[in-house]
């Protein structure tokens, strides 16, 4: 009986033991492979956060060539014409031949020139920041730029906003209505859609930014990886705390998701 | 973590319904039979829903319905109202023990290794579950040996088998100290 009772005894115990031995070196395993993955993690986010700071400094360069080309191709052409016109007034009055009476169609040369001028700025600080983001804010800049959209005929646009005005913190305003810009500009493009659809929600302190299209759509992972563009629409709404989804495939459109909270951004 | 809630709820209920049933009527086995075929469906519940894989899900399913309908035929067959069940038992114990290393399987091969063990209640859950089911299913094994050949070892394998239970039921209060909604209401 006693070595019956001992057998039985080592089994439980051979038992408990070997099931702790197992459950102690799975933890150990385990251990191991969250630190790697861990580890993995941190590179991945690293590599993510250095492409991003590209797409930033890529962007901005972008952003810098098209102000000076904007500068060079129009408003410095009229400037240079303006120059040319007055060098011609001041080489023809010292001549002791120059009639007045020419004098009038000059001035009015020089004030259409010194107009287009102004017009070319005001065209190019549009572009840069538009006045109507500034003072009514991104909801009205947005039918703005859906309104644009809509006269150009090549795409039907619709916008969905809330019921009530509501202006958000500028640099959100901003970061939207670039990112808008850019996905229209990349719909356009790119898609041959018929429809593009922006809703702007407030909910739960945070803004719920959807953008679709009908379009060809392509693979999110592809184009990520490849071109600046998605990840520098991820570089603005990362700046604002926000975060940006991209949902496509081959023919099944493209839809776009941003959440930015409002609390930590006020 | 809900049906794991309830199963400790059941065992409870269960185990004072036994102490009475035993005082009173001297036979507590239809509690039993009840209390296993309870404890194998909940556990399969939780079991369910710690895993990802659909397949295993489905076949968990398949045994939570199958195991009681088997149980039952076994017992009006066999005559095992009134009496142990060391098969179905031992079946029990060793499916339950399967699911549970199946959980340290999936949990290494399958899932991102993304928190922290030794904080996690369902890791504490299973691995109490493991011990308790893996080394009853070695009891029940020598409980039907020595059933058998009418050899006298009952007594020592139920003292085994309390050693077990103490020390699952230890794990199991460990993990549940864990569970979040749980600390968050007792603060």
């Amino acid at each position: 009986m006693e070595d019956k009772l001992k057998i039985i005894v080592f089994a439980g115990t051979f038992i408990m033991v070997v099931v702790f031995v197992f459950i102690f070196l799975f933890m150990i395993i385990y251990e191991r492979k969250r630190s790697s993955y861990k580890a993995e993690l941190s590179r991945l986010e690293l590599q993510h956060q250095k492409k991003l700071l590209e797409a930033i400094i890529t962007t901005q360069e972008n952003e810098k060539q098209e102000f000076a080309a904007e500068l060079h191709d129009s408003l410095s052409q009229i400037l240079t014409t303006q120059l040319m016109t007055l060098h011609g007034l001041e080489t023809a009055i010292k001549n002791p031949e120059y009639s007045l009476d020419n004098l009038p169609n000059t001035i009015d040369q020089l004030k259409t020139l010194n107009k287009q001028s102004i017009s070319e700025t005001r065209s190019i600080s549009r572009k840069l920041m538009p006045v109507v983001l500034n003072d009514f804010g991104l909801i009205e800049a947005l039918t703005e730029l859906i309104t644009k959209v809509n006269e150009s005929g090549s795409v039907k646009a619709n916008l969905y906003k809330p019921s009530e005005d509501i202006r958000f913190p500028a640099d959100i305003e901003r970061a939207l209505y670039r990112v808008s810009q850019e996905l229209i500009n990349n719909t356009i493009k790119y898609a041959h859609a018929k429809l593009i659809e922006i809703k702007v929600e407030v909910e739960n302190d945070s803004i719920n930014y959807q953008y679709s299209d009908d379009g060809i759509g392509f693979e999110v992972n592809e184009k990520i990886g490849k071109g600046i563009g998605l990840l520098s629409m991820q570089s603005r709404i990362s700046a604002v705390n926000g975060k940006i989804q991209f949902t496509s495939s081959p023919d099944s459109g493209y839809q776009v998701s941003v959440i930015i909270p409002l609390k930590s951004s006020i | 973590m809900r049906p794991f809630l309830w199963y400790i709820f059941i065992s409870v209920v269960s185990e004072l319904n036994s102490f009475f049933l035993r005082h009173f009527f001297k036979n507590n086995m239809v509690n039993f039979h009840l209390y296993t075929n309870f404890e194998f469906v909940i556990l399969s519940i939780f079991f369910i829903n710690t895993i990802n894989k659909s397949i295993f899900k489905k076949i968990v399913v398949i045994l939570a319905v199958l195991f009681p309908l088997g149980y039952l035929i076994h017992n009006i067959i066999s005559n095992l109202f009134l009496k142990f069940n060391p098969l179905f038992l031992t079946l029990e114990t060793f499916v339950l023990a399967i699911y549970g290393l199946y959980y340290f399987y999936n949990r290494i091969i399958n899932e991102a290794p993304d928190t922290d063990l030794i904080k996690d209640p369902i890791f504490w859950i299973h691995s109490g579950m493991l011990l308790y089911f893996l080394g009853n299913t070695f009891l029940f094994m020598i409980y039907s040996y020595s059933a058998n050949l009418q050899l006298g070892w009952h007594a020592s394998i139920w003292h085994i088998h309390s050693v077990l239970n103490m020390s699952s039921y230890l794990i199991y209060s460990y993990g549940l100290l864990l569970y979040k909604p749980w600390k968050t209401s007792l603060r």
